[in-house]
């Protein structure tokens, strides 16, 4: 079931939550729609769902105009942020609900909510009331209510907000699984970009109601259309560094010192028409130098993060924070000096205006 | 901030709370308690205050008093009348006035105003209302192409016209408590039953009801004891008579009647007795079946 959204808009009295957004979910994947608190991506998926009309534009399911179908009839499993189990009912009735509600006769019902407990893993647990449940169990639960009655299309609001971290990642693998085991078309919504860039197939990065990026998650990560793209996806997150063209040589400016950059030809020539730019460089672009490399960074040790696989630094030069990620190995204290080189086949650059990756 | 109760906090809680204590025990309490003892009188000179001999010959007495039953069985029709629809209707009113948003406040001041008026001023004004020639329901009720009814002086008709009266004044309260307890119910337990594909009726079984069965079953004690002690209503709306032909004569209108007109306050106090007993039997009733029943989040 391939889902389209066309010009879609919402708004709230003053305020424009979604506005004017135009894509379309291939049938079976998993898309993500990602972005920070408030940019719409909730309101996007409410839309989707039915439970909010629309100002504007219009849903497709199929190619079928679905803009002013109530939610009951649009045939959607959803799962929330809270699970929104029926506190009143067992695991088994409230898995039954929508097949009751859709007069599946009792026998059928009860064969296909014991198989869909069985799918999410939770054919043990069925007389129990939610109350008595942890919440990955609630969870799952959830998952198997929406998806149950086979519905076109599964909405997951993030889902996985109230779990632990552990649970989270393992969740996230289950829900994975489910959906290309049933081949479901899935919405996804999350604030978490390593949550998104784990089990998409596509991410929509949203901003302020607006799309900023439709792309699979290496895409966006490698080429981020705009700053705010490259900023949000990756952990750590970028370094971001003003560059300026002083007599066509090209610096990056730090607070305090100004320093000549060596960058290769192919980049000299597609910034000709720029003279100020932003530089992104990710942590894993930088590395430790021994002083013989072209251009290095000099800067001194302010935090040390020992996360086992790696140690991330964070150092502090000419005036400005950067963070890089080094081998765990390494013999690195704070307040220690010491040299990065950059590796410029990775720098991403951005207009000054408007953000856009050039 | 715990701290292990010494016998000197203790006193000191217990002189905290004296003055209300006092309050409580002598105008709650004590009547409770002499009222009890009351029952057990069987000779009494009320005038000096002398108990001669005490027994159960009250409680004989009224068990043999056909005036007794009679307004015991009045009681309870009233009771079964009133509890049943009020609740009904005040849930089903408190339902709409959660999906408004315009003007809620007005029409909550609306349907709250009867329970703050007295009693007395309401049944005067209903009184009017069912005059058998002048009143605005026998109006409408000729207009439509029906006779006329003598609301208020067919024995017939004068439980009904009782009943009406009690549910139009206990809707106020009753839908306030109700709007409180739909307020609290979380929303997103209708959008998910809505993408289950549940109507608005269905989501109003399925969803409404069972979560709002802590507040039902609050409602539902509360109405049944109050309904149990009715009296304001019949004396106001009667005329001080217990309706035509003592067809209104509720059990707390027969105490009234022992104790403030013939003096007989054994006996008085023996209905008084057998009220709270049944009462207190219905409250336990309710409380079984709301241990099974209620759910509570």
């Amino acid at each position: 079931m391939e889902v389209r959204l066309k010009d879609l808009t919402m708004r709230f009295d003053e305020v424009t939550a979604v506005d004017q957004l135009s894509i379309t979910i291939e049938a079976g994947k998993l898309v993500t729609f990602l972005g920070p608190s408030g940019c719409g991506k909730s309101t996007t998926l409410f839309l989707v769902a039915g439970l909010y009309k629309p100002s504007g534009g219009q849903i497709f399911f199929n190619e079928k105009d679905v803009t002013a179908v109530e939610p009951e009839n649009r045939d959607i499993g959803m799962v929330f942020q809270n699970y929104a189990l029926y506190p009143h009912l067992t695991v088994l009735n409230n898995i039954l609900f929508p097949l009751k509600m859709h007069r599946v006769p009792k026998k059928e019902a009860l064969l296909r909510a014991q198989e869909m407990a069985k799918l999410v893993g939770i054919e043990d647990l069925l007389k129990r009331k939610p109350s008595q449940l942890s919440g990955g169990q609630q969870q799952r639960v959830a998952i198997a209510r929406a998806l149950v009655k086979k519905p076109v299309i599964l909405l997951l609001d993030e889902p996985l907000s109230n779990l632990d971290a552990r649970l989270r990642i393992e969740t996230r693998e289950e829900i994975r699984r489910i959906q290309q085991e049933i081949g479901i078309t899935t919405i996804f919504v999350t604030h978490d970009q390593e949550e998104a860039m784990s089990i998409s197939d596509r991410i929509l990065l949203m901003k302020d109601g607006q799309s900023q990026q439709y792309s699979t998650p290496q895409d966006i990560y490698d080429y981020p259309k705009n700053l705010f793209a490259s900023r949000f996806l990756g952990s750590p997150p970028i370094n971001v560094f003003h560059g300026i063209k002083d007599d066509g040589i090209i610096k990056m400016h730090l607070s305090e010192d100004e320093v000549r950059t060596v960058v290769p030809k192919h980049i000299e020539e597609s910034l000709a028409d720029y003279s100020r730019f932003y530089l992104g460089v990710r942590p894993e672009a930088l590395s430790l130098s021994n002083g013989n490399d072209e251009f290095h960074l000099k800067g001194k040790v302010t935090l040390v993060e020992r996360i086992g696989r790696e140690t991330l630094l964070k150092i502090k030069t000419g005036g400005e924070s950067v963070r890089c990620i080094i081998p765990s190995g390494t013999d690195v204290d704070v307040e220690d000096s010491i040299l990065l080189k950059i590796n410029f086949h990775k720098v991403l650059f951005f207009d000054f205006e408007s953000g856009e990756r050039i | 901030m715990e701290q292990k109760a010494t016998l000197l906090s203790t006193i000191r809680g217990y002189l905290y709370i004296l003055p209300a204590l006092i309050i409580l025990m002598v105008f709650h309490v004590y009547p409770i308690l002499k009222s009890l003892d009351m029952s057990f009188y069987t000779s009494f000179n009320f005038i000096h205050n002398v108990v001669y001999a005490r027994g159960l010959d009250n409680f004989y007495y009224i068990f043999n008093d056909s005036e007794f039953w009679l307004a015991l069985r009045n009681t309870f029709i009233f009771v079964f009348g009133v509890v049943p629809i009020s609740i009904s209707i005040s849930l089903v009113i408190a339902v709409m006035l959660n999906s408004i948003s315009a003007f809620s406040k007005l029409f909550r001041s609306i349907y709250f105003t009867p329970f703050v008026t007295s009693t007395v001023a309401i049944a005067m004004v209903w009184r009017w209302i069912y005059h058998s020639r002048y009143g605005v329901l026998n109006n409408i009720l000729t207009y439509v192409g029906f006779s006329p009814v003598a609301w208020v002086t067919d024995p017939d008709w004068a439980m009904v016209s009782l009943i009406i009266l009690s549910i139009w004044q206990s809707l106020g309260y009753n839908i306030i408590i109700f709007l409180a307890g739909l307020q609290n119910i979380n929303k997103q337990h209708y959008y998910a039953a809505q993408i289950d594909g549940a109507s608005s009726l269905r989501r109003f079984f399925h969803i409404t009801i069972p979560m709002l069965s802590p507040t039902i079953f609050f409602v539902s004690i509360m109405s049944v004891i109050s309904a149990f002690k009715v009296f304001e209503e019949v004396y106001a709306l009667f005329d001080k008579r217990p309706g035509p032909l003592y067809s209104c004569y509720t059990i707390v209108y027969y105490i009234y009647d022992k104790f403030a007109n013939k003096y007989q306050y054994g006996i008085a106090s023996a209905a008084v007795f057998v009220l709270l007993i049944i009462i207190m039997s219905l409250t336990l009733l309710q409380l079984y079946i709301g241990k099974r029943k209620v759910y509570y989040t």
